[in-house]
């Protein structure tokens, strides 16, 4: 059983760490995806598009090497859980838009976007309820 | 130990874990070679020739409108504004092609690009493209809902 959580926590810390760095390949993409949500406006924008995938980097690195554990799970579980917002509120207002997620630029389906993030926050959640059991 | 100092030390470590992502970004905002701008230039060329859905009414009233869709061709076949054509840059030379004719006839005409969201930047390129590779003009940017202006 605890080589499956390890495996599962170096999974999901993989898949932050390449969505992190598809992003900071090209921040100047992903700062226009940002502003397409009409959430925010610069330069809380492009400082966004800095911010969040340094946080999926640097959460999804100690997430794998198992340190600050429970901060960097329930960092990325809160970043889950804005994103799904975010994508739900510009679904809601038929926004045609590209999310940016993983750093692509293709079109975004978002039931298939809502239903990935949401087994994002389910593997998230459970992580972090093993990372509470005592040792 | 008790569920509220287990809090506690998650929420020390959820700073700590930004505290390094915020340095991190920040040195990205200095030194990274594809940093954003912090504020988002807009084109003379956008500035002038965006238009919103009460001046375009009034264009359609005025003159005789060539409505291109700049969306993707799924979204096009789902619906669009009535007698649009469709010209979605991933098929661009396909679409002019299919479009040629029509898009000869447009010529002194007024064009209407549009796409969804007020911040389409397809609509931008597409625009671009007609008015510098097609000589068309005057092509106008809708900023707001084409919906609205369906007759």
């Amino acid at each position: 059983m605890k080589t499956f959580w390890l495996i599962f926590r170096l999974a999901f810390g993989a898949i932050f760490i390449w969505s992190g760095i598809a992003k900071l390949k090209d921040p100047i993409n992903f700062s226009d995806a940002v502003r397409n949500f009409e959430l925010v406006t610069d330069p809380v924008a492009p400082a966004l598009a800095l911010l969040i995938p340094c946080v999926e980097v640097v959460a999804g690195i100690l997430t794998m090497l198992g340190l600050l554990l429970r901060g960097s799970l329930a960092t990325l579980l809160l970043s889950l859980l804005i994103f799904t917002a975010a994508i739900i509120m510009a679904w809601v207002r038929g926004l045609d838009i590209s999310c940016g997620c993983f750093g692509g630029s293709g079109e975004m389906n978002y039931p298939v976007m809502i239903a990935r993030n949401i087994g994002l926050i389910a593997a998230a959640l459970l992580l972090l309820k093993q990372s509470m059991r005592p040792a | 130990m008790s569920g509220f100092s287990k809090m506690r030390g998650m929420v020390k470590e959820v700073v700590i874990v930004v505290g390094i992502s915020l340095i991190a970004a920040t040195l990205c905002a200095f030194f990274h070679p594809k940093r954003p701008a912090w504020y988002q230039v807009v084109s003379e060329d956008v500035k002038r020739w965006s238009i919103d859905e009460a001046e375009a009414a009034q264009l359609m009233g005025k003159s005789d409108v060539l409505w291109v869709d700049a969306r993707p061709a799924a979204k096009f076949a789902e619906e669009h504004f009535p007698g649009a054509i469709s010209l979605d840059l991933e098929n661009w030379a396909d679409l002019m092609f299919e479009q040629q004719a029509t898009l000869q006839d447009a010529i002194g005409k007024a064009v209407i690009v549009y796409c969804d969201g007020t911040r389409c930047e397809k609509s931008k390129d597409v625009a671009t493209r007609l008015r510098e590779l097609l000589g068309l003009e005057p092509v106008y940017l809708l900023k707001g809902n084409w919906r609205e202006l369906v007759p």
